[in-house]
């Protein structure tokens, strides 16, 4: 197994042995043009969310507050792809403290507007799940799973969709939550997967198989349901014109779960140009 | 190519359908007598264009879609407006198109026929605050670097008074272009709807 090593990682990506990965950037493996992985753009528009103008925070605070780990997170993940690890591992670092400030931030309680009389219910209408997956992503990478089942204590049923969301992934999501915040079967967590699983949203009912072999927890069911997970991956969700899915978030987080249980669900690197790693550290 | 063909076939820039709009002759006159006329004006309907549409409807007949009959009413609005075409291409991402007015941005949703502002099961009306950052964040997350840059361009405006407006445009069969324009501001007063 190939390895790279970078100043303050134990083990960054493996590779499979086809590649020079001393020659070859992640995103040349992976055949994206350096014109689409522009960090030093990235890297302006973090500045600028992490140093909100006077007019953004007095006319549009949630907007700046639910930017800021969207931001971390595309940087993370161009950095990611450009191999500047360094980079990606320090946003990836950041990022879920970014999100347990959108999600429980006291400055939800100064910013509720007029119509809302009060009711902190409108939070659960606004975005929440790309944030929320960002931020169980990247609590998985860095082995944070507190933070994890910290940010997963803020979806439930009053959660809305996001702009572009779709039901059967809200579904998904709830059941991830319930999962994480409990670790087992609840009542809530069946009505959730079986939401998933009827829907006719193909992501949403693969995803919950790989949530399924979490909750049966047999490495075999786990290696099976990854590996399959992974090609439906590759095939339909790595193609769309989206830089934030050129890395599974599915794939990595339940890589770095099995990991922390002891499980390889990928032993031979078949799909590790579409994980993130950044360290082998496990924190439980 | 037939206008309303043209007009009906989407991911055309702005800046090329204005381009070839304002040399067909009912067209290009009306350009000439509107431009600027409403700069100042928040919302309205442009009664200069009634002939113009007109021959729209008449030249294209059965080719002329409700798309393309928005788009033609949302360039005569942005005409009345004074506003600058760009390049924006408009393809899947939902914005339809992007105007200049000196560094001030303009998103401009074009509505033809019976057509509304689509209500998102979320909590978005289209042309909301929400909705736009959506698609503006849907921008930044984009492969292809024009539409990266265009993200930018408009996250940046957001951040800045002045910057970032939107405009609805609304041009019923038989009507003209009604108009309303918002500010960034505006927009944040209820986020949910335009």
């Amino acid at each position: 197994m190939n390895t790279k090593r970078g100043p303050n990682l134990v083990l960054t990506r493996p590779c499979s042995k086809m590649f020079l990965p001393q020659f070859m950037k992640l995103h040349e493996r992976l055949k994206i043009p350096p014109t689409a992985v522009d960090v030093s753009g990235c890297k302006r528009m973090l500045e600028m969310a992490e140093n909100p103008t006077a007019y953004e925070l007095e006319t549009n605070l949630d907007g700046w507050k639910s930017n800021l780990p969207f931001e971390r997170y595309l940087l993370g993940i161009h950095a990611y792809l450009a191999d500047e690890l360094d980079c990606a591992e320090e946003q990836f670092q950041k990022l879920p403290t970014d999100v347990v400030e959108y999600f429980f931030g006291e400055w939800r309680k100064a910013f509720l507007p007029v119509k809302t009389k009060g009711d902190f219910r409108y939070w659960k209408k606004r975005a929440w799940m790309e944030i929320y997956v960002s931020g169980i992503l990247t609590c998985a990478i860095i082995g944070q799973w507190k933070q994890a089942v910290l940010i997963s204590s803020y979806p439930d049923q009053e959660c809305g969709l996001d702009v572009d969301g779709k039901p059967a992934d809200r579904s998904f999501l709830l059941a991830m939550a319930e999962w994480l915040t409990h670790g087992k079967s609840t009542v809530k967590l069946t009505t959730y997967i079986s939401e998933a699983v009827q829907s006719k949203t193909p992501r949403a009912r693969e995803e919950i198989k790989l949530l399924e072999a979490a909750l049966n927890g047999s490495a075999e069911k786990a290696i099976e349901s990854f590996s399959a997970y992974m090609r439906f991956y590759q095939k339909k969700i790595f193609p769309l014109n989206d830089m934030t899915e050129k890395q599974s978030k599915m794939g990595t987080f339940f890589w770095h779960w099995w990991m922390k249980e002891g499980v390889n669900v990928d032993p031979e690197n078949t799909f590790s140009d579409f994980v993130i790693r950044i360290s082998n550290q496990v924190q439980k | 190519m037939k206008l309303g063909v043209a007009l009906g076939q989407g991911g055309i820039p702005s800046a090329l359908i204005f381009e070839a709009l304002a040399d067909w002759v009912p067209f290009g006159k009306l350009m000439k007598k509107v431009k600027g006329a409403y700069s100042t004006v928040k919302k309205g309907a442009i009664g200069e264009a009634k002939e113009a549409m007109e021959h729209i409807v008449k030249a294209n007949g059965k080719h002329l879609t409700a798309e393309g009959l928005g788009e033609a009413g949302a360039i005569i609005a942005a005409q009345a407006k004074n506003f600058k075409a760009t390049d924006f291409p408009s393809r899947y991402h939902g914005i339809d198109s992007i105007w200049r007015d000196g560094d001030k941005l303009i998103i401009v949703e074009a509505k033809g026929g019976a057509s509304a502002l689509g209500k998102t099961v979320s909590d978005g009306q289209q042309m909301s605050r929400n909705w736009i950052e959506a698609k503006i964040a849907k921008l930044r997350k984009s492969a292809d670097p024009v539409d990266k840059k265009w993200g930018e361009d408009l996250y940046t405006a957001s951040t800045k008074p002045g910057g970032l407006e939107a405009m609805v445009v609304k041009t019923p069969h038989g009507g003209v272009p009604e108009f309303e324009h918002k500010t960034w501001s505006e927009l944040g007063v209820d986020p949910t709807v335009f």
